[in-house]
């Protein structure tokens, strides 16, 4: 997922600067006019990055991030893949938020137009990540998310269980929550209809019970 | 005379029979005495040496017996102190083996003792497991089955306030 999506954000770049050439000359409030004109609805963190950055300081960032096909770079040394990983958390995070299970019941073709809303434009990116996502299931798409962010940054893994499916506000809230104490984040919502009530959070494999289940089960270890 | 002439023994007779007394005498003093004496004499030395090797055997046995009698009762007294050790040694051996009878037995009881013990506590554990995890069924079939939507919802929004604390 990593490379694909870094492959399309990079691609819109470069097709952008081709257009712009002198791009890294202008200022930042001038940048992100021509940013919104060349890539409309592009990722935030990405017109941020591309305001801020220096011309010398993109090519290293370009470097690095061709460098990332053979050895590990980590995402503090690299704006470009800053941007990519917070894409990635935030962005596609909350995205994925919105589906409500009956999305994954509709055929190709139904669903890449639900995505339509989720990921706008027609750039290269907001194609990926549409396709990507309308081919993959649920959990496709956070074990997909979970590995790239890994390659890059030192994420937990985290898994968040519920007896029923949650409204997408409040996995919204949760999702916001981790990544202000997990940056770059991507935790996954599962249904476990066993714990009853509550919910239990696994973090890197420790886990919070706040379940009713456990509850049950501390009141049925006392003894008689 | 006159009683030994009516006898019919007349005084040439008695002459006559004095000399052949007399001439017997002197032939058996002569020719008989001293062999009888010799041969008495010998006699005599052949039984005083009998007697006298039957003294000096009868010394020997006596002095044999002594030394057998003294033997037997050292023999006697050795024999009754090794009796007497073996006693000792067979006693002792007793008193130690019946010694460790008892702490087998005792050791034995105690292992019994501790098995049941251990049995009952596994009895008891078991019994309040098995309650325990009946009351647990009933209490989650009960809960899993007879709480609205809403009420299950609102446990999460409580659950993760107590996580976000």
């Amino acid at each position: 997922m990593l490379k694909t999506v870094g492959a399309a954000a990079l691609k819109d770049i470069i097709g952008m600067l081709k257009q712009e050439k002198n791009f890294f000359e202008a200022d930042a409030s001038t940048r992100k006019v021509v940013l919104d004109k060349h890539l409309p609805d592009f990722p935030e963190g990405f017109v941020t990055y591309l305001s801020d950055v220096t011309e010398n300081q993109f090519m290293k960032d370009m470097s690095a991030s061709v460098r990332l096909m053979t050895e590990r770079v980590h995402v503090d040394q690299n704006g470009f893949l800053k941007a990519l990983a917070a894409y990635l958390s935030i962005d596609l995070g909350l995205a994925v938020d919105q589906l409500d299970s009956e999305f994954f019941f509709m055929d190709y073709s139904a669903r890449l137009s639900k995505l339509k809303s989720l990921f706008p434009g027609d750039f290269a990116l907001s194609l990926v990540m549409r396709h990507m996502v309308a081919e993959a299931t649920y959990q496709e798409v956070s074990h997909m998310a979970n590995q790239a962010l890994s390659t890059i940054s030192a994420v937990p893994v985290i898994v968040i269980q519920t007896p029923i499916a949650i409204d997408p506000a409040q996995r919204q809230a949760m999702r916001q929550a981790f990544l202000e104490k997990y940056t770059h984040s991507f935790p996954e919502f599962q249904i476990n209809p066993q714990i009853i009530g509550g919910m239990r959070v696994f973090v890197n494999g420790m886990v919070e019970d706040h379940s009713w289940l456990a509850k049950v089960q501390a009141l049925t270890r006392l003894k008689i | 005379m006159e009683s030994l002439a009516r006898l019919g023994i007349s005084g040439w007779d008695l002459l006559l029979y004095a000399v052949n007394f007399g001439l017997v005498v002197w032939l058996v003093a002569r020719y008989m005495t001293k062999p009888m004496l010799k041969m008495l004499d010998e006699r005599r030395d052949t039984i005083k040496k009998n007697l006298d090797e039957a003294e000096e055997l009868r010394t020997q046995m006596a002095k044999q017996q002594e030394a057998m009698e003294k033997q037997k009762a050292e023999m006697q007294a050795q024999l009754a102190e090794e009796l007497s050790k073996s006693r000792k040694e067979i006693e002792e051996k007793r008193k130690a083996a019946e010694a460790e009878i008892d702490a087998k037995k005792a050791k034995m009881l105690e292992e019994v003792q501790a098995v049941i013990a251990e049995e009952k506590a596994n009895i008891l554990r078991s019994a309040e497991d098995q309650a325990l995890k009946l009351m647990q069924k009933v209490v989650l079939h009960i809960v899993s089955n007879q709480i609205p939507e809403e009420v299950v919802q609102s446990s999460v929004k409580t659950a993760w306030s107590q996580y976000n604390k």
